[in-house]
């Protein structure tokens, strides 16, 4: 196949300022070209084939095809980085007009990817932001939020700019708020461009393209006349818009979520239902191919670190209630579920909000799109969720549009900075030990050694509030982003500069169940029974249970630990949760900062565990303990109902920003319909007891063994990590065994 | 340069060892020596290493294939390997080192700096967790073809520029040590009164004397108040630090130890070193009978342990002169070849078999493993006689003024009130002079002969003295300490 060929199928090509004009020239094409091979085939050679889960077939081979080349990493291997510089006068202006102009560099000088056959283009093609860096400009870029889209989607980019224009026509702005302004609109000016080149290289497809081929590349042209400048009229040019409203933010590094897709996808697929002017299948079609390019940053080199190739914190949220506490669950909802069904796609990971009036029918699907394990939906109890948020004080109203940042961490979506900062609350039992100094204070009751713990607890909180107090008053500068969130352009601020509506920095900690169960265990042993004295035990916890192997596995027997529905670890549990959550709600909101409480761990139980000593509980130095608010991993012994009653006993209304349960359930004891029917009972328990989130990954562990034995046998298999799922064979040995020592539950 | 080793040592030939993963083992500064004897060197020998290879903080100190030269391997490093020119795989002993204080690693051999290398710390690696092990690398099948002693892993640079004149000693820097040379036993004693207490708080003891090695037996003396409940409860504190199916003993008036006088339990932890094989028979009113049981017991087990140092304990409800008469049945079934000891509770006395507590029954147990019995029993009926005897016999049966482990068996000390006060009792089980750990119990009646070689007896003395020397030629298990 020759050249020529190849790049009119495969256009993959980068336009420069002329490009508008029409003339059209190869840019970074060599190496494109070479990581997007004509056909599949080619494309897919020695990354072997993907598992797709027994389930109806309900798209189109092109679709399943176009899936099959995503997942493989071809787009993401094919990312260049940015093939233009600052000029010296561009670096010289302000930081907020020094990066608008990056911006218009990036729409101009990015190369353009479309694919026949697609019916939603554009791509994020700067390796530069796949790596969580702002293309051309080099600043920090953002993550861990979700930006307004549901408003930038009815608004349109020329709504956005009314409302600049408008502000600055009112006036009383200082010169740098004009700056931050006019940096937005140039930010407005450069999607502008980058849509104009993709709608010029659709018309020159179209133009040497003939039969289905070119009515397609003119169907999605059509579409881009329109959107995102203006609110869509269809569903599909509101998915073509929310797409390039998303991929536009993602081309210059910043990672938003999506928000709730049905809520804001929904209406317009029920108005083209409702006028015959799509089918469902087609309108599935159309949706899978947002979902498809959701995965054009899989193989990225150099990304994702050791915790897999997809942490690019794109979480979907489905269902659950609108402002007026309808329920939003409609045909777009399903839509999704049957896309992440069928093709196995975990780089938009779900999270469903349920209720204690979720339809049937979508607890069925939720239950029967889990079981084929991959970890990619998992739930919200969102009676929970907004009861917190109100109990901060968000108006109902609000509280119940929370989405998440695209991971777990819950917020208010287009209105709301968000951060977190973990950490290791397991430190603060370890530190009152001494097992890193090697002096034990003398703690004559429990309740001394329990003061002493929380004391190193409070230290921490109060370091961090202080530490929020001045969060967010200066930053990088951010006028893209800030361009969909609230307040951003009322006030003339940014995101980092105190400009949108909410500023929420969390503390989050982590180990707390590690932390519940040592002073479960400390308090037995050398408070109650006197087996031994704190001295001695702490010595024994300094030599990592050297010789004390009988004393460690005893401990592992004797006691229940959190996880198991029993009633006095769940109660040291509880204590644990209850103090620390009190005291960070000692100061709710302070200089304009929220504070809510957290639970997590992410991943950081991997890098914690180098720094940990022994534990009380029976672990030795170097283990990786608990993850997020889930039992310690092989202490959860009876089943994943008792792990469930132990975790709601928590109240959850305590810690606004959330705390999570991790399940890996066998996948034997899901099978049929009867798997079906537990799995949902599972989700109705979770509900009923007052859960707050948590994701089931159907796994078999053996098959994880074998898959981090013969990676190659498991291209696809994907798996729950945290707020995010990844392919497994892309995670290192740490994450992987972090994953493979989850216990495995089976269900009854 | 002459470096001998020190006691025994292990042969890393035949088997490695290791500890759990620590974090400290791998942050500099670091120091790590050890001796070496390699025979070997077509492939790597391995000294020592902790986590696995693919670990940032991995690091291994070894001697390269074919060269036999002393090398380090951090892989978290450039450069991550450092070899010397030194040859030390030639069959000779040698004392090899690494210091390491995060930017310099230095190798030593026989006190002397053969490498010197700055290394840069690399990026893109991870951390590994994984054990310090001795002759191996964890997720290898990499060894070492020679024999190894005094491996020492420190957290602090040491002075490497003079060669061990000693074993080393557990110091505050010591992260890790190996001696390679047994652990007997470890003793405990408890004056807690709570039985559960006291149980726990000798046992804990006993766990800590004993280091890293594995027990084989736990015998346990006591003079709790109280019955059977209260032995139940002593029983299940020392369960938590020992499987209580290993414990073994009886009731009488307290435990022999160095921990001085007045405690109410005494746990003997008796190390890998032994075999221990256990009978246990009713009384049901016939010592003699109940002797002959035992041996019988033991005898078709004992056969196969010949070669091995062997020694017999006997022990339960026979207060004398009902003891003489177990130890005859005893020897007229199981013969005379091998050592006799022990002592009996007071009249109705509670046994301790493999953790249950039983009444009106005897105990054998035969401990075989590779070391020496020395033996001698006095007799005594004052306190100034009773000092004196007990001087004798343990001098007899300790003539280089230790044992690796010495046990004794009083039936006179506490026999009647005020026959030894406790003043005195605190002086003579400070045991000054003797090395070893010592372990005996107040009981009425004891078993034992004058040495090794004659008739054991259970009437005509009040002190025994056993000794327990380790066999010089026997291989080592490894014991290591690490904090």
């Amino acid at each position: 196949m020759g050249e020529t060929e190849m790049s009119r199928r495969e256009f993959v090509k980068a336009t420069g300022a002329s490009a508008v004009g029409g003339a059209v020239f190869l840019l970074g094409a060599e190496s494109a070209l070479r990581a997007a091979p004509a056909d599949e085939s080619q494309a897919l050679a020695g990354w072997g084939s993907p598992w797709r889960p027994p389930c109806p077939k309900r798209l189109s081979d092109t679709t399943r095809a176009l899936a099959h080349r995503a997942i493989s990493g071809e787009h993401g291997k094919g990312l260049v980085p940015a093939p233009v510089e600052l000029s010296p006068s561009d670096r010289a202006l302000s930081p907020d007009l020094r990066y608008a102009r990056a911006v218009y560099l990036a729409a101009q000088h990015a190369p353009l990817r479309i694919l026949p056959n697609e019916l939603v283009v554009g791509s994020a093609s700067l390796l530069e932001a796949a790596r969580h860096v702002t293309p051309i400009a080099g600043d920090p870029s953002t993550s861990h939020t979700t930006i307004g889209f549901a408003r930038g989607l009815v608004e349109g980019y020329n709504g956005i700019r009314r409302r600049i224009a408008e502000r600055k026509a009112r006036g009383g702005l200082t010169a740098k708020q004009t700056e931050f302004l006019r940096a937005m609109e140039t930010c407005l000016d450069a999607a502008d461009v980058w849509r104009k080149r993709y709608l010029a290289a659709l018309h020159e497809l179209a133009s040497t393209s003939s039969g289905k081929e070119r009515a397609n590349y003119l169907r999605v042209a059509r579409t881009l006349e329109r959107v995102p400048n203006d609110p869509p009229r269809t569903f599909h040019e509101a998915v073509q818009s929310l797409w390039f409203l998303w991929a536009f933010q993602r081309l210059m590094g910043n990672w938003s979520g999506i928000g709730r897709i049905d809520e804001m996808l929904g209406p317009y697929l029920k108005a083209d239902l409702a006028a015959k002017r799509l089918t469902l299948d087609e309108a599935r079609e159309i949706l899978a191919h947002f979902w498809i390019k959701g995965c054009e940053w899989i193989g990225v080199p150099g990304a994702g670190g050791g915790s897999g190739d997809a942490q690019f914190y794109q979480n979907v949220i489905l269902a659950g209630v609108n402002a007026r506490g309808q329920e939003v669950a409609n045909e777009v909802t399903y839509l999704v579920l049957d896309i992440v069904e069928e093709l196995h796609i975990s780089d938009f990971p779900i999270a469903v909000r349920l209720n204690s009036r979720t339809p049937d029918r979508l607890l069925r699907r939720v239950a029967e799109v889990q079981k084929h394990g991959g970890g990619i939906v998992a739930v919200y109890n969102e009676e929970k969720v907004i009861a917190g948020l109100e109990k901060m004080g968000f108006p109902t109203e609000e509280a119940r549009c929370f989405a998440n940042d695209g991971c777990w961490e819950v917020l208010i979506p287009g209105k709301t900075a968000f951060s977190y900062v973990p950490f290791d609350m397991l430190s603060h039992v370890q530190n009152a030990l001494g097992l890193h100094t090697g002096a034990v204070p003398n703690y004559p009751t429990f309740e001394a050694f329990y003061a002493a713990v929380m004391d190193g607890v409070r230290r921490h909180v109060d370091w961090h509030h202080a530490m929020a107090d001045n969060w967010c008053t200066q930053g990088p500068p951010t006028p893209l982003l800030s361009l969909l969130v609230d307040d951003c352009i009322e006030k003339a601020c940014g995101y980092y500069e105190r400009g949108a509506r909410y500023y929420i920095l969390s503390p989050h900690a982590g180990g707390m169940a590690d932390v519940a169960n040592s002073l479960l265990v400390i308090r037995d042993l050398v408070y109650e029974r006197r087996v031994l004295g704190l001295q001695d035990f702490a010595e024994i916890l300094r030599g990592n249970w050297t010789g004390q192997e009988h004393l460690r596995r005893k401990i592992a027997r004797t006691f229940e630990f959190y996880g198991n529905d029993d009633d006095a670890s769940d109660a040291m549990m509880q204590r644990v949760f209850h103090d620390y959550a009190a005291m960070v709600a000692t100061v709710p909101e302070r200089k304009g900062v929220l504070r809510p409480a957290g639970i997590s761990t992410f991943g950081r139980q991997i890098e914690w565990a180098s720094q940990r000593a022994a534990t009380a509980t029976g672990q030795h130095a170097g283990t990786y303990l608990a993850s997020n608010c889930s039992p310690t991993p092989g202490t959860d012994l009876h089943g994943p109902t008792a792990v469930l009653r132990s975790y709601c006993k928590l109240d959850f209304t305590q810690t606004p920003n959330g705390a999570t349960l991790e399940l890996k359930i066998h996948p034997e004891s899901v099978k049929g319909e009867k798997g079906v029917a537990a799995l949902v009972g599972l989700l109705k328990g979770f509900v009923a007891l007052g859960g707050w989130y948590v994701h089931v990954d159907v796994m078999d562990t053996d098959l994880l063994r074998d898959a981090q034995e013969h990676p190659e046998k498991y291209p696809n298999l994907s798996v729950r990590i945290a707020g995010w799922s990844a392919r497994f064979a892309t995670l290192n040995k740490q994450w992987q065994d972090m994953v493979i020592e989850r216990t495995q539950q089976f269900m009854a | 340069m002459n470096v001998q080793p020190f006691g025994r040592t292990l042969d890393a030939r035949k088997r490695h060892v290791t500890l759990p993963a620590n974090p400290d083992y791998n942050a500099p500064p670091l120091t790590v020596e050890c001796l070496a004897r390699l025979f070997g060197h077509d492939s790597f020998n391995i000294l020592v290493a902790s986590e696995p290879k693919e670990s940032a903080t991995h690091w291994e100190l070894y001697t390269y294939a074919q060269s036999g030269c002393l090398a380090a391997y951090l892989p978290g490093y450039t450069p991550a390997e450092i070899v010397s020119g030194a040859a030390v795989a030639d069959g000779q002993w040698h004392y090899c080192a690494m210091t390491f204080d995060g930017r310099t690693v230095k190798l030593y051999v026989d006190g002397k700096e053969v490498a010197s290398e700055r290394v840069r710390r690399r990026t893109g690696v991870a951390s590994v967790a994984g054990p310090l092990c001795v002759g191996h690398v964890a997720g290898t099948t990499l060894g070492c073809d020679g024999e190894l002693d005094e491996v020492r892993v420190s957290s602090v640079i040491r002075q490497t520029q003079a060669m061990p004149m000693q074993p080393y000693e557990d110091d505050r820097d010591t992260l890790a040590l190996w001696h390679f040379d047994p652990v007997f036993a470890g003793v405990g004693a408890s004056r807690e009164t709570d039985p559960f207490r006291a149980g726990a708080d000798a046992a804990l003891q006993a766990r800590k004397a004993l280091g890293a090695a594995e027990a084989s037996a736990v015998l346990v003396f006591d003079c709790m108040d109280g019955g059977a409940q209260s032995r139940i409860r002593m029983i299940e504190g020392i369960g938590w630090f020992f499987d209580t199916s290993l414990v073994f003993g009886c009731s009488g008036f307290g435990p022999i130890t160095r921990h001085g006088s007045g405690a109410t339990v005494g746990v003997l932890a008796l190390g890998e070193e032994f075999t221990v094989l256990s009978a246990v028979a009713d009384v049901a009113g016939d010592h003699r009978a109940c002797g002959r049981t035992l041996a019988t017991t033991l005898r078709g087990i004992e056969e196969s342990r010949k070669g091995l140092g062997r020694l017999v304990l006997l022990m339960g409800d026979c207060h004398v002169p009902a003891n003489d008469a177990l130890v005859q049945g005893f020897s007229e079934s199981f013969g005379e070849n091998v050592p006799v000891a022990g002592g009996s509770c007071p009249q109705d006395g509670l046994l301790y078999y493999k953790g249950v507590v039983r009444q009106s029954a005897n105990l054998a147990l035969l401990l075989a493993g590779r070391f020496a019995v020395q033996m001698a029993m006095g007799a005594a009926a004052t306190a100034d006689g009773i000092a004196s005897s007990r001087r004798e016999i343990v001098a007899r049966a300790c003539p280089s003024d230790g044992a690796d482990l010495l046990l004794l068996f009083d039936c006179v000390s506490r026999k009647q009130e005020g026959a030894i006060t406790a003043p005195e009792e605190a002086r003579q089980q400070q045991f000054k002079g003797l090395s070893g750990p010592v372990f005996g119990f107040y009981g009425s009646g004891e078993i034992g002969a004058e040495a090794v070689g004659t008739s054991a007896r259970g009437v005509g003395g009040h002190l025994v003295a056993v000794a327990l020397t380790a066999s010089p030629d026997s291989p080592a298990p490894p014991p290591p300490h690490a904090r």
